[in-house]
């Protein structure tokens, strides 16, 4: 029952998804009755394990050969969306900008690729309306300051937590000598050495009888156990506030004194764009205001404005192909026409993945930490662990391969690609992928994740070869030249897979 | 370099932000996480002019261990080659905290764009083996 009324008041606080635009929900809502008609599927990719799908999309499994598309479904978003647009920037040349000023704002760092949040409710709304972006001192919704604020007034939830962990080591190493000694007591107790004196080599390299090792195991403890045992139980002892250096104290006093949350949302440049592209909730802008766009829109002399989706985007892609190299991107000017990208930039490779999994109503959250470029949640991590993990690999199809090989001029006008293409799979005739990767590579990636009970998900997006600048430089224009085919990887070994 | 030095804790790295502004964001970011959040002692940031960017030292509040920590987000290309390279560069620098972890382990500090930091322990060669406490019995010389 506990768990039911905790389960139900997580619903309440995280289960309420941010407003899409008008014509979006219109849209779905006319896609509802042939939801019904569609037969259930047993998922095997999260294509085929969404409900949210509207039209009839083929994904490819290790079986099949037939690429999936994501432009029918998609494309009704995507029209929404620039009508949404359309009639957003013909509110603003009238200017009426009462639209813009219910905008969370963000700021941009083009160094560290991301977009923070700084303001609370802000924080709160974009985590608990589609668990968007994470919290710089949390694990996820950004908690700190709550976590912390029990430091003036007694023991801070952090600090139990460390008491706990502490507790716990201690009593694992006190069972672990409790076990020792009870080993050594149950072995008969022998003068005579096991190991004859035939082998003298063998006692001159030093080796011991068993029972006189464990007779000075039981009668002398493990140095290192003991520092172990007494490191844990300093915390105890010694409180944070006794700290020599000071760093922990100043840090304490800091926090609860001061009052200020020194947390911010981060968003990840995939999250902030859909923010922004999909969902059109928050404006980004590289200054740092104090408060919301009301602030930009109540005539700020410093003349700070938000980017538009043209600029978003392309900000985005450059700062992702120049994250390893911020010295360069600084030098370079944001200037229009637009930079030079291309078709395979990391950014748009991710997001157009991003964009896919989102769409069909996944939770999408980074996956570094297991290996993985996403992982996909069902309803979000408060409600339960995610069952895939999403590998994007950008590549492009073999049509595209065939045509270049054979035919070597090219149309003017056209960003040449330059490929190194190497074959992944063999399966010809559906893609040939950028960089080479082994089967080494992908057994090591299934092993990682199927330890922690998830499934590995190739996502591959096929890059355009042949694309304008043009095109790519809106979203608009770009976003359906992709196409998404998903591979479910899952290891099988007779022997134990039964199933 | 503007937005960063708006957050309260920026006054502690500032000297070394100005310094290697190409890592100061990287720098400060895994500082707040350190000090605040995991909570590790003794925190302080050294300077690598040789290796053109600051590491941070710390020690784990529980198992008191140090730690050498080099912020890295997670665009930035390492290869097997650069990994030596930074355990030569640091083995050249001045500082005797640099040089002697240069010879034992560092630990490699990868921040993703939502802020997630993954720690990872990078060791010159092959690392000492772990004596698993739960199977070993101490043996007497």
């Amino acid at each position: 029952m506990a768990t039911k009324r905790n389960n139900a008041g997580k619903r309440l606080q995280y289960s309420v998804p941010l407003p899409l635009p008008a014509l979006q929900q219109q849209q779905q809502q006319q896609k509802q009755p042939q939801q019904q008609q569609q037969k259930h599927v047993q998922p095997q990719t999260p294509s085929t394990a969404t409900n949210d799908l509207s039209l009839q999309r083929q994904s490819v499994s290790s079986s099949t050969t037939c690429p999936s598309s994501w432009l029918l479904h998609p494309l009704r978003t995507i029209l929404s969306a620039a009508l949404k647009y359309l009639h957003l920037q013909h509110d603003n040349t009238k200017g009426s900008p009462t639209t813009t000023q219910d905008l969370i704002h963000g700021e941009f760092h083009f160094s560290g690729a991301s977009v923070w949040i700084h303001e609370g409710k802000d924080m709160e709304i974009l985590f608990r309306q589609g668990f968007f972006g994470k919290g710089t001192l949390s694990r996820s919704e950004a908690t700190w300051k709550e976590r912390t604020a029990g430091s003036s007034q007694g023991v801070s939830l952090e600090e139990i937590t460390r008491q706990r962990r502490v507790e716990r080591a201690q009593l694992k190493m006190e069972k672990l000598v409790l076990a020792v000694q009870g080993n050594a007591s149950a072995l008969p107790v022998s003068t005579t050495p096991l190991i004859s004196s035939n082998t003298s080599s063998t006692n001159a390299s030093g080796f011991t009888t068993p029972v006189s090792t464990v007779s000075s195991v039981s009668q002398s403890q493990d140095p290192q156990l003991n520092n172990t045992v007494q490191q844990s139980i300093m915390p105890l002892t010694s409180p944070i506030g006794d700290d020599p250096e000071g760093v922990n104290q100043e840090t304490v006093s800091s926090s609860s004194g001061s009052g200020e949350n020194e947390e911010h949302l981060q968003l990840s440049l995939e999250e902030a764009f859909f923010l922004v592209f999909a969902v059109e909730c928050i404006a980004v802008s590289e200054q740092k205001t104090s408060s919301t766009c009301d602030q930009l829109l109540g005539g700020n002399p410093a003349g700070v404005t938000p980017f538009s989706i043209q600029e978003c985007w392309l900000r985005f892609a450059q700062a992702s192909a120049f994250a390893g190299k911020p010295s360069i991107a600084a030098s370079i000017p944001m200037q229009m026409p637009m930079p030079d990208i291309s078709p395979d930039n990391p950014f748009i490779v991710r997001y157009a993945a991003y964009h896919h999994y989102r769409s069909l109503g996944w939770v999408v959250k980074d996956g570094l930490k297991y290996g993985t470029d996403f992982l996909l949640y069902k309803k979000g991590m408060i409600f339960g662990h995610s069952q895939f993990g999403i590998r994007v690999v950008a590549c492009k199809s073999a049509a595209e391969v065939t045509s270049n090989t054979t035919h070597q001029h090219r149309p003017t006008g056209m960003s040449p690609l330059n490929l190194h293409s190497s074959p992944l799979s063999s399966t010809p005739g559906i893609f040939v992928s950028h960089a080479v990767h082994s089967w080494q590579w992908l057994l090591a990636l299934n092993r990682v994740i199927s330890q922690v009970q998830k499934t590995v998900i190739l996502c591959h997006v096929i890059v355009p070869s042949h694309v304008s600048k043009q095109q790519l430089s809106h979203p608009l224009k770009a976003l359906p030249l992709y196409t998404i085919v998903e591979v479910g990887i899952k290891r099988f070994i007779p022997e134990k897979n039964r199933k | 370099m503007d937005n960063l030095a708006l957050h309260p804790k920026f006054k502690e790295v500032s000297d070394e932000c100005v310094l290697f502004p190409d890592h100061a964001e990287q720098l400060l970011q895994v500082y707040l996480d350190l000090i605040l959040a995991k909570e590790f002692e003794n925190v302080s940031v050294i300077q690598a002019p040789v290796l053109g960017r600051c590491l941070i030292e710390c020690t784990h509040p529980d198992t008191r261990v140090k730690y050498l920590i080099l912020p890295a987000f997670v665009a930035e290309p390492w290869t097997v080659a650069k990994i030596e390279c930074t355990f030569t560069a640091l083995d050249r620098e001045t500082d005797p905290r640099l040089n002697a972890s240069a010879v034992s382990r560092i630990t490699l500090g990868v921040i993703t764009g939502d802020s997630t930091i993954t720690y990872m322990n990078l060791t010159r060669g092959v690392p000492p083996e772990k004596p698993d406490s739960a199977l070993t019995v101490p043996v007497i010389p």
